[in-house]
């Protein structure tokens, strides 16, 4: 018993020396992975150099896996070793601690301890002298054996073990012997490699111890035996072999071939372990059995990647024991092979979990620990700083192994330095072992060397290792696996990619919702609410367009006041030919006459109205109108400038019978005029009374309705065309009126003497065109376009002297405003002269006694037979009427006399001819008879003497609608008006107007049926024109009062 | 030992992706399953969840061999926003394409993506 208390107390000291050894070592281990991480280290280079051959061969087949494989693993085999030294350390502690009241009972057992550790350091004193790094561990290595020794010491009694320590020392010495022979290399590669085993195997059955102590407090005491026991044998196992190798009976055999040894340990230790898990079984849960179990199992793991480690080398090293150990090797082998197909086996079953409960355990385990081992840390302190020393210099020479070293610890004793290098490496071997699994344990960690476990951890962990650690096995499997998956798949995208050209071609525009407007959020809200959405298009192709009024037109026009000849309006852009073109088109002839009738139409319509209010007051006014008159109408000729003249000759045209011309004579009154001296001729209207429409001077006869002839006193025969525009002539302004003043267009005054008149014309008279014997058509209103432009028509003058010329009338195609050169007669811009024509001298006929008797003769009027303008009839101052023709034969009657024979100086002042029947014609005298002729008879058919009371007749008309009744005016202002179917003696009616004389009277009137109208238009002296209509009974005529007429001028012949 | 390997870097022409058949079968889905349906804040990240799961099962079982489907599904609430959406793919023009179809309810819209993109093949060994 107190052979055992001193053992534990003596394994306490040394478990002390160990942990600071563990410590300085790590500290060590750590700057020599700072300084030599890269490179090889010396233990490793000379293992490599030894393996050369091999090596080279494994590199050259992979390179890549051993340069990740091997050499990491080398590395990471440090930090594993600290770490599990670390981890070792607190166990040791807490075991102490828990027997820290045993120590009392030992102190012979410390003394002993303090003695051997003096005279180690007296040996490492004088190793220091020769080389230091060798003294330290060798003193480093003696401590450990001293430990070992001590324990042996405490194991004695065991039988068992003194078998089998029987038993090894005989193979020790056997073994020994043939070692000797050999080099010291050999040697020492051997026991490095075995001490590491060893240590391993010593550890691996602590840890297990270890997790077992984990026992509730009740099984306190059993669990520390059960717990102290085991590692007490296998230390004992191992002190033993010590002892025997130092201080034992044959010290020198047996300190060889510490690897034999160690192979013979762990057999020992497992039997024992066999053993003590039986006897644990007993008063221990089966949960410990499994526990330990797996701490087998681990410890397997452990040593079979010892094995792999130390595989080359042992390779090297079974060259030498071959030769030497036979018997031996036979037996280990297979032992060695059992045992690494059972690790090799187990290795897969042992999952991570498993070893982490282990861990997780040990840590609390420490966690409790740590406080005892402060206590005991200061009671040893001189001890670590002695041991802190000598275990770094250790490990550098343990690693270094310099080849000197073996020279110098045979110098001092080859055995047993030997055997100390053996232990230390076996120590080395742990205490790596220890740190590096304490490395993993994080819980545990002491202040001071946590960043060093990091940061060694954090450097070995880099390379993963295939075979370096049993906890990182799998894992390191299952990165190598990935790892493998991993370039495949990178070598297969690598050239896949080579082949596949992805792009980023294609954009997809997915969803493209537009946010919703005002009106269509009002809409959706609202719309729905009694409205209805409507629109209307007209213009449906063009929905979309935003206007959709017409295009509104555009044209330029320009327009000027006042309006020039070429019109009041205008397009620019259309200029000449628009103009040009209105101008063609429009149909100015036609508007015109439109404008014309209208406008006359209008005129007579308002004079109409005026006339017959005025007419009206007249007839209530007037007491002395004349019975035949049924009203009368006053021509306007109340104007300045027909003022005081005395109306000479008023005419109708026999064409347009509401047209009348009367002569006014110049007056000799001045007056503020230049007319004075002019003749006028002023063309009325009928129906315009109140105006003339023309005024022309110096005239005598009217032709043709456009054309005005006048045959004046000086000879000259004048022709007005009443087309010319207002704007050729002379306009004079009289009054608030501008009237204009034509001067004839044509003039024969310019012609030859021979051909024109030498003395004055006395008549004028246009030679009827058409057939004889027919009557001349109706004329429209106006002249026609047909008759002014076919006018062609000859005009016969006749002048006092019988003169008779026969002029044609010729309308010139064209106007020539600069004036004819040749045609001097011509106004400029006149289109109608008159050709001579002809010339008959008809007074020569007249023969000279008669002209003796009576004068010249003077031809007075000149008239045409209406149905025959062959024939001619002249008024001469003889009271003759001469028959003559133009041309040809002359008619039989050469000349109308009165029923008196003889002549007599009468002028015949009047003639004219019946408008019904033709044959008759009234002849009036100046002595106041009147004679009715018929062209056939040279005699008159009737001859009133007294018609008139002797007063000369100045005028003599019949009317326009009976054949039977004719007006007479005569000199004395008297009106007779005859009616031969009533009374053939005297007139019907005489009127006499004293008041104001009458100069002039013509008749007028019109058949037609709808408007049938008699009158008898008078100019008295005053200038008044009066216009008299005649009553019913005058005016319509009597049933057939033609064939009574005829009848009646039969019976007077 | 490694020999070159040799892809099949096309799909066949039977089995490559047509456009028309997954659109047929998102717009049936997307049909069946939003038709009628109101927007609801809470089960929207369920509903496309399960309608992408269901559009991408459906799709797998057209037989569009090696391809690798990704369907996306977005839904929203239409409540007068505008909305943009659009996706751009880095792959093979000539091997993946993508289908899409746009569901639009009352107040809700729902636009379904499918990108097909892999086809790059088996891989053979010539050893």
């Amino acid at each position: 018993m107190s052979l055992f208390c001193a053992f534990e107390r003596l394994q306490k000291i040394k478990t002390r020396m160990r942990t600071c050894t563990a410590k300085s070592e790590h500290r060590k281990s750590f700057i020599q992975k700072l300084t030599k991480e890269d490179t090889w280290r010396p233990a490793d280079l000379t293992r490599h150099i030894r393996e050369g051959d091999d090596f080279d061969r494994r590199r050259d087949d992979n390179e890549r896996r051993h340069r990740g494989g091997e050499s990491v693993e080398r590395r990471r085999r440090d930090p594993e070793k600290v770490s599990r030294q670390e981890r070792d350390k607190p166990r040791e502690i807490s075991r102490e601690k828990r027997h820290e009241d045993e120590k009392y009972r030992y102190p012979d057992r410390r003394k002993e301890g303090s003695r051997d550790r003096r005279g180690d350091k007296d040996q490492e004193r004088q190793d220091d002298k020769e080389k230091k790094r060798e003294r330290d561990k060798l003193v480093a290595g003696k401590r450990n054996e001293d430990d070992y020794k001590r324990r042996d010491r405490a194991d004695k009694q065991e039988k068992e073990k003194d078998r089998e320590r029987d038993r090894d020392k005989e193979k020790d010495r056997a073994r020994d012997k043939e070692r000797h022979n050999e080099g010291h290399r050999d040697k020492r590669g051997e026991e490095r490699e075995k001490e590491r085993r060893s240590e391993e195997q010593d550890k691996e059955h602590r840890r297990g111890e270890r997790v077992r102590m984990e026992k509730p407090e009740r099984e306190k005491r059993d669990r520390h035996l059960g717990r102290e026991r085991p590692k007490d044998e296998y230390r004992d196992q191992r002190k033993d072999k010590e002892r025997r190798e130092r201080h034992g009976d044959k010290k020198d055999v047996e300190v060889k071939d510490e690897r034999e040894r160690i192979e013979e340990k762990r057999r020992h230790k497992e039997e024992r372990e066999r053993r003590h898990r039986e006897r644990e079984h007993k008063d221990e849960k089966r949960k410990h059995d499994s526990e330990s179990r797996e701490n087998r199992d681990l410890k397997g793991t452990g040593e079979e990647v010892r094995r792999h480690r130390g595989d080359r080398e042992r390779a090297e090293r079974d060259k030498h024991k071959e030769r030497r150990k036979r018997e031996e090797d036979e037996e280990e082998e297979p032992r060695r092979n059992l045992l690494t197909d059972g690790a090799s086996s187990k290795k897969p079953a042992s999952d991570k979990s498993p070893k982490q409960d282990t861990k997780t355990e040990v840590a609390t385990d420490e966690v409790s620990a740590d406080q005892e081992y402060e206590d005991d840390f200061e009671e040893y302190e001189e001890d670590f700083e002695e041991m802190d020393d000598s275990a770094s210099e250790r490990e550098d020479e343990g690693e270094q192994r310099h080849p000197e070293e073996g020279e110098e610890r045979e110098e001092l004793s080859a055995q047993r330095r030997k055997e100390i290098e053996a232990i230390q490496r076996a120590m080395d071997e742990e205490n790596e072992r220890v740190g590096t699994a304490q490395s993993r344990q994080t819980v545990s960690a002491e202040e001071e060397e946590t960043p060093k476990w990091s940061r060694e951890k954090n450097l070995k962990k880099e390379g993963g290792s295939q075979r370096g650690k049993f906890i990182d096995f799998v894992a390191a499997k299952q990165r190598e696996v990935s790892k493998q998956v991993s370039t495949k798949q990178k070598k297969r995208s690598a050239e896949l990619l080579r082949l596949i050209d992805l792009d980023f071609s294609m954009t997809v525009s997915l969803l493209d919702l537009p946010a919703v407007n005002e009106y269509d959020m009002y809409i959706r809200t609202f719309g729905t609410a009694n409205t209805k959405q409507a629109y209307v298009q007209c213009n449906e192709d063009n929905a979309d367009r935003d206007i959709q009024t017409e295009e509104i037109e555009v044209c330029e026009k320009w327009t000027q006041h006042p309006p020039e000849h070429k019109g009041a309006c205008g397009d620019p852009n259309l200029s000449h030919e628009a103009r040009n073109h209105g101008e063609m088109s429009f149909d100015s002839q036609r508007l015109t006459a439109f404008l014309r009738s209208a406008s006359q139409v209008m005129v007579i319509l308002l004079e109409e109205d005026r006339a017959e209010r005025k007419s009206l007051r007249k007839l209530s006014s007037q007491t002395d109108t004349p019975s035949f008159s049924d009203g009368s109408l006053q021509l306007n000729t109340n104007l300045s400038f027909l003022y005081g003249r005395r109306i000479s000759l008023v005419h109708f045209s026999p064409v347009q019978r509401h047209t009348v011309m009367s002569v006014h004579s110049a007056t000799t009154k001045p007056s503020a005029l230049r007319l004075d001296s002019c003749t006028v001729i002023c063309i009325w209207n009928i129906w315009e009374p109140s105006r003339p429409q023309k005024v022309q001077c110096c005239c005598f006869s009217p032709g043709k309705a456009i054309l005005v002839f006048a045959g004046t006193s000086v000879g000259s025969v004048a022709v007005w065309d009443l087309r010319e525009h207002a704007g050729g002539h002379h306009r004079l302004t009289i009054g608030e009126e501008e009237w204009a003043f034509r001067q004839p267009t044509f003039s024969t005054d310019a012609l030859m003497a021979g051909s024109a008149h030498i003395s004055s014309v006395t008549s004028v008279e246009v030679v009827p065109s058409t057939a004889p014997g027919g009557l001349r058509p109706e004329a429209p209103l106006l002249a026609s376009e047909d008759e002014s432009s076919g006018l062609s028509f000859q005009l016969a003058s006749l002048d006092e002297m019988g003169v008779l010329n026969f002029w044609v009338v010729v309308e010139l195609p064209k106007a020539n405003e600069a004036g004819s050169p040749t045609d001097l007669g011509l106004r400029p811009g006149g289109k109608v002269k008159l050709l001579h024509s002809s010339r008959l001298l008809t007074a020569d006929r007249v023969s000279p006694r008669d002209a003796a008797e009576t004068g010249p003769l003077q031809t007075l009027l000149l008239r045409f037979l209406p149905t025959d303008s062959n024939h001619f009839f002249i008024g001469t101052n003889m009271g003759l009427v001469n028959h003559e023709t133009s041309h040809g034969l002359k008619a039989p009657p050469k000349l109308y006399r009165c029923q008196e024979a003889g002549v007599r100086p009468i002028n015949v002042t009047s003639m004219h001819f019946s408008p019904f029947r033709q044959q008759l014609f009234l002849v009036g005298c100046g002595d106041g008879s009147i004679r009715l002729h018929q062209v056939s008879s040279e005699h008159p058919v009737a001859e009133w003497k007294n018609g008139t009371a002797g007063e000369p007749v100045v005028s003599l008309r019949w009317t326009r609608t009976r054949p039977a009744v004719f007006c007479v005016l005569d000199a004395a202002s008297t009106l007779h008006v005859w009616d031969l179917l009533k009374n053939d003696a005297e007139p019907v009616v005489t009127e006499r107007m004293d008041s104001d004389r009458v100069t002039a009277m013509t008749v007028f009137g019109d058949s037609g049926q709808q408007n049938m109208y008699s009158g008898i238009a008078l100019a008295h002296e005053s200038g008044k024109i009066e216009m008299q209509y005649f009553s019913r009974h005058f005016t319509v005529p009597i049933k057939a009062e033609e064939e009574k007429l005829e009848s009646m001028m039969a019976e007077a012949f | 030992m490694e020999g070159s390997d040799t892809y099949l870097i096309r799909p066949n022409p039977q089995n490559k992706f047509k456009p028309a058949i997954v659109k047929e079968c998102i717009r049936e889905i997307v049909r069946e399953r939003l038709s009628g349906k109101r927007y609801e804040p809470e089960e929207v990240p369920e509903l496309s969840r399960s309608l992408a799961e269901s559009i991408k099962d459906r799709v797998k079982n057209a037989g569009f061999d090696k391809y690798k489907l990704v369907v996306q599904v977005v839904i929203g609430e239409q409540r007068g926003e505008g909305v943009k959406m659009s996706s751009k793919c880095f792959w093979d023009a000539d091997t993946d394409n993508h289908a899409e179809d746009l569901f639009i309810n009352v107040c809700t819209f729902c636009s379904v993506h499918s990108d097909y993109s892999g086809g790059e093949g088996a891989k053979f060994k010539s050893i």
